[in-house]
C-alpha cells in the first residue's frame, strides 16, 4: 500500500458532515460531554453527562445502556436504523499507572439475541475517545454509502466522510486508517480504529475490532470486542471504520483527583506482577492460553462441542506450544503502562488459505477462548489451522466464540446425520476437519454456501434444521450449546451448578464474564448450598460488572496474586486488590468509596440491564433456560464415558440404585434431578437479587437501587402481574 | 508423600493453588519437602481466576 493509493482514497472522500468543538480537559475520569454522531441525517452533537448519570451509572457500560434506552423501543431491532452503537471507556478508563485500564465497553441491540448485549474490549480506542473530549461514542441511523468517522481530537472536530475505496477487512483498513491520519511516523500511536469485515456483511455474529498501533512491529494490532454481533450492527449502518486521533500526553491526560494515591497502589501491584507472574500464571509469556491444559487436566476443556472434557490430543494446543509460536521479549500490552501485558502475537506466519493467501501476517492471539471454541470444541488440535481461524475471524470481524460453538454444533449434527454433503455442499463437518472448518469460514466472508447458513448462529441454524432438513428439535436443543440468543463461551459447567447459574442467568448470555465460578464450586466445593451459589452468584456478578463500568480489565484482580492471599478470609475475592480498586475509584473520581459501594454501583446498572430484556420482550424466567449439554450427559455416549462418576451421583444424590438399569433410564433419572436443581438455584438468585420468582426486579429493589426512573418502573409494572 | 507428589496424582496442576495440612497453610517453597502423613487434614483451595 503506497501513500499514492493512500492519497487517493482520501480524495475519493465526500465530507458529508463536520462539527467543530471546543477541547476540555478530562476532570477527575471525566470528559463530561458524549458525542452523538446520526448516519441517516448526518447529524452530530454534543451531549452532556450529567451528576445523576455518573452517580447512578458511574460510567462504561451504564453509560451506554442509559443511552441505549433513550435511543431504542422496545420494538427496536437490531437492524433498524434506529438501533445505537454505544463505546465507552470508564473513570479509570485511560489511566497507565495501574495495569489494566484501557477498556472500552460496547452496547447494541444484537442480531442473535434481539436484545441489548454489552461486550467488552481492549485497545486504545475508549481512553482515546475520552482523552479527544467524550465519555462515550453514540452511533444512530444508517449511512446510504460506506462511511468512515474521524474524531480528531488535536483539532476538536468530528467528521463523517462516505469512504468508497477503503478496504472492508480489519488487517487492511487497519494500516489504511494509520497511513491516512498520521501526518508523521510519530503521530500512528495516536491512531485507534473500530472496524468489523466482510464476514459481519454477511454473519449475524459479526464482532469488532479495536485497534492500537504497535510501535516496535510498526503495525496496527487488534483486540476484539467479540460477542454479540456487533459488527453486523456496525456493517448494517454501512461503518467501515471509526477512528479517533489524540496526541496529548496520555500519561497524565485522566487528570485523576490524586496522582499519588493511584500511583501507589500501581507500583504495589506492577511489583507484585514482577515478582510472581513468572511462578504463577506467566500472563507475560504465554496469557490466556496457559488454561488449555488446566482445564484439560480438571475435565472442562469443551471437546467436541461440549460432549466431553478433555482429549488425548490437547497437548498439542497448551499453553506450552503457543509460548513458543509467539513473539517473546516485546512487553505487549493492549494498553500503555499495563504490565500483565498478556496479549500476545505470532509474528511472520504465512497464510495458507483463503482470498490472503500467501501474505505473510501478525496473528493476534490466539487467546484460550479461541482455542478452546475453535480447537477441542472442534476436534481440531492443529496449532496452524488454530492460527489460520484466528487472523480470518478476525479480519472478517467474525467472534471466534460464537465461530467455534456454531461450527462444533454443525460437526455434531453432521455427525448424528442431519446434515450431509449434499445439504453442506460437499463438505465433510466430521469433528477434527480443520479444512472444512476454514473453508465455513471462509463462504462466511462472501456470504455464500452453507457456511452463510453457520453464520447465522445456532438459534437460527436450529430452526432452519428441523424446518428444512427434519432435524429432531428436542435432539438440536439439547445440543446447541446457546442460551438468549448468544453461543456459549468454552467451558464445560456439567459438573458445576453454579457456573450452569453463572451462564443461564447472565444478562447478555452465556458469556463468563460475569461469573467463573467452576473452580469454587466444583473443585474446591465452597459453595455446597444453593444459598452459598446463590450468594456467590450475586457477589461475582457485581464485582465482575463493575470493571466495565469503569474501564478496566478484570485480568489484574485475579490472574496474580500477592503472596498472602491464602492467609485472607475470603481468598478467593483477592481482597488486596479489592482495595487496590477502591483506592484507584477514590484517587481518580475524588469521591471516597467503601467496597460495599462498588459493588452497590454494579447492582444499579445490572438491575437496569435486566429492565432493559424486559423492555426487549425478554428478561423473565423462560428466557434464563439453557441447553441440556450444559447441564448433564445428552448421549448415551457422554454417559458411558463418565458412568462411574454419573452411577455414583444416582446412588449418593439422586437415591437411585444403577444397578440393572440401562443407560437410557439412568440419564432419565440424572436429568430429571439435575433439571430440578437448575431450577431450585434459580428461584435461590432471584430472592437473593430481588426479583420475584419470574425474574423480575421488584419496584422496591428498583427504588433501593435508585433507578426507579417513571419509564423503567412503567415496563416492570406492565410484566410483573 | 510429599504435597508436589499428591497434587500431580491427583492432577489438580492449577498454579495458584493453596494448600493446608492440618489446617497450617504450606508455602509453595515447601510443597516438595512436606510431608503428608495418614489421616492428616488437606485442603486444597483454587484462587479462582479463568476466563
Amino acid at each position: 500500500m503506497s501513500t499514492k493509493d493512500i492519497q487517493k482514497m482520501r480524495q475519493a472522500h465526500k465530507v458529508l458532515a463536520e462539527f467543530d468543538y471546543e477541547l476540555g480537559e478530562v476532570e477527575k475520569g471525566y470528559a463530561n460531554r458524549t458525542l452523538y454522531v446520526n448516519l441517516s441525517d448526518n447529524a452530530i452533537a454534543s451531549k452532556p453527562v450529567t451528576q445523576q448519570m455518573k452517580d447512578v451509572f458511574t460510567g462504561g457500560r451504564g453509560f451506554g445502556l442509559w443511552l441505549l434506552w433513550h435511543g431504542v423501543t422496545g420494538d427496536t431491532k437490531w437492524n433498524d436504523p434506529e438501533n445505537e452503537i454505544v463505546i465507552s471507556s470508564g473513570p479509570i478508563g485511560g489511566t497507565t499507572q495501574y495495569p489494566g485500564a484501557g477498556k472500552s465497553l460496547v452496547v447494541s441491540i444484537s442480531p442473535t439475541t434481539h436484545s441489548v448485549i454489552d461486550s467488552n474490549v481492549g485497545g486504545h480506542f475508549g481512553p482515546l475517545l475520552k482523552f479527544a473530549g467524550w465519555d462515550a461514542l453514540e452511533i444512530q441511523g444508517q449511512a446510504e454509502k460506506d462511511v468512515i468517522v474521524f474524531i480528531d481530537g488535536n483539532e476538536g472536530k468530528v467528521t463523517i466522510e462516505e469512504a468508497t475505496e477503503e478496504a472492508v477487512d480489519t488487517h487492511l483498513i487497519g494500516e489504511q486508517m494509520v497511513e491516512m491520519f498520521a501526518q508523521t511516523d510519530r503521530e500512528k500511536r495516536d491512531i485507534s480504529t473500530v472496524s468489523a469485515g466482510s464476514g459481519a456483511e454477511h454473519a449475524l455474529i459479526g464482532c469488532l475490532n479495536f485497534s492500537w498501533y504497535d510501535v516496535r512491529r510498526k503495525s496496527a494490532r487488534f483486540k476484539q470486542a467479540g460477542r454479540g454481533g456487533i459488527g453486523t450492527v456496525l456493517r448494517d449502518k454501512k461503518i467501515k471504520a471509526l477512528v479517533v486521533k489524540y496526541g496529548g500526553g496520555k500519561g497524565t491526560a485522566n487528570n485523576p483527583a490524586d496522582r499519588e494515591r493511584i500511583s501507589k497502589v500501581g507500583t504495589r501491584i506492577n511489583q507484585e506482577i514482577h515478582d510472581y507472574d513468572a511462578v504463577q500464571n506467566r500472563m507475560r509469556n504465554v496469557g490466556t492460553p496457559y488454561l488449555v491444559k488446566i482445564m484439560d487436566d480438571y475435565d472442562l476443556l469443551p471437546v467436541h462441542n461440549f460432549k466431553f472434557g478433555s482429549h488425548p490430543q490437547a497437548g498439542k494446543i497448551t499453553g506450552d506450544v503457543w509460548e513458543k509460536r509467539f513473539t517473546q521479549g516485546l512487553p505487549d500490552g493492549c494498553w500503555l503502562g499495563c504490565t500483565m501485558s498478556c496479549s500476545h502475537a505470532v509474528d511472520g506466519y504465512v497464510l495458507q488459505t483463503g482470498p490472503y493467501k500467501g501474505q505473510t501476517v501478525i496473528v493476534d492471539g490466539p487467546e484460550y477462548e479461541t482455542i478452546a471454541g475453535c480447537g477441542s470444541s472442534c476436534g481440531i488440535f492443529d496449532p496452524d489451522a488454530l492460527l489460520e481461524i484466528n487472523f480470518y475471524c478476525d479480519t472478517y470481524g467474525l467472534d471466534t466464540i460464537s465461530f467455534g460453538t456454531s461450527t462444533a454444533f454443525v460437526m455434531e449434527c453432521y455427525e448424528a446425520g442431519i446434515l450431509n454433503r449434499e445439504i453442506t455442499g460437499g463438505l465433510e463437518l466430521n469433528f477434527g476437519n480443520a479444512d472444512a472448518a476454514l473453508e465455513l469460514l471462509h463462504q462466511m466472508g462472501r456470504g455464500k454456501g452453507f457456511g452463510a447458513i453457520v453464520g447465522q448462529g445456532i438459534r437460527r441454524m436450529k430452526q432452519i434444521f428441523a424446518e428444512e432438513y427434519g432435524g429432531d428439535p428436542q435432539f438440536m436443543q439439547d445440543i446447541g450449546m446457546e442460551a438468549k440468543g448468544l453461543e456459549y463461551s468454552e467451558y464445560v459447567t456439567k459438573e458445576s451448578l453454579a457456573q450452569q447459574g453463572g451462564y443461564g442467568l447472565a444478562s447478555k448470555g452465556p458469556q463468563h464474564d460475569e461469573a467463573w465460578l467452576i473452580f469454587m464450586d466444583m473443585v474446591n466445593n465452597q459453595l455446597p448450598t444453593f444459598e452459598d451459589k446463590a450468594e456467590a452468584l450475586h457477589y461475582f456478578p457485581m464485582w465482575r460488572t463493575w470493571f466495565g463500568l469503569c474501564g478496566l480489565c478484570k485480568l489484574p484482580w485475579n490472574d496474580i496474586s500477592p503472596p498472602d492471599n491464602a492467609e485472607t478470609d475470603e481468598p478467593a475475592k483477592m481482597p488486596e486488590h479489592v482495595q487496590n480498586y477502591v483506592e484507584l475509584f477514590s484517587g481518580v473520581t475524588g469521591r471516597e468509596v467503601t467496597k460495599e459501594d462498588l459493588i452497590l454501583m454494579s447492582e444499579r446498572v445490572y438491575n437496569f440491564q435486566r429492565v432493559f430484556n424486559l423492555k426487549m420482550g425478554f428478561g423473565t424466567r423462560e428466557h434464563d433456560a439453557i441447553p441440556y449439554r450444559s447441564v448433564g450427559p445428552v448421549t448415551v455416549e457422554e454417559y458411558e464415558s463418565r458412568a462411574e462418576r454419573y452411577d455414583q451421583q444416582l446412588q449418593e444424590l439422586v437415591g437411585l440404585d444403577p444397578e440393572g438399569k440401562t443407560t437410557e433410564e439412568k440419564m432419565a433419572a440424572l436429568r430429571a434431578y439435575r433439571e430440578e436443581q437448575y431450577e431450585l438455584l434459580i428461584d435461590a438468585v432471584y430472592k437473593r437479587r430481588g426479583w420475584t420468582p419470574n425474574g423480575i426486579p421488584t419496584p422496591e429493589t428498583l427504588k433501593q437501587l435508585h433507578i426507579d426512573f417513571p419509564d423503567v418502573v412503567e415496563v416492570v409494572k406492565r410484566n410483573i402481574g | 508423600m510429599a504435597v508436589d507428589s499428591l497434587l500431580k496424582t491427583i492432577k489438580f496442576t492449577f498454579p495458584m493453588i493453596v494448600v493446608s495440612v492440618n489446617g497450617k497453610v504450606v508455602p509453595r517453597s515447601e510443597f516438595g519437602t512436606t510431608t503428608i502423613e495418614d489421616n492428616d487434614e488437606v485442603k486444597v483451595l483454587h484462587l479462582v481466576a479463568g476466563g
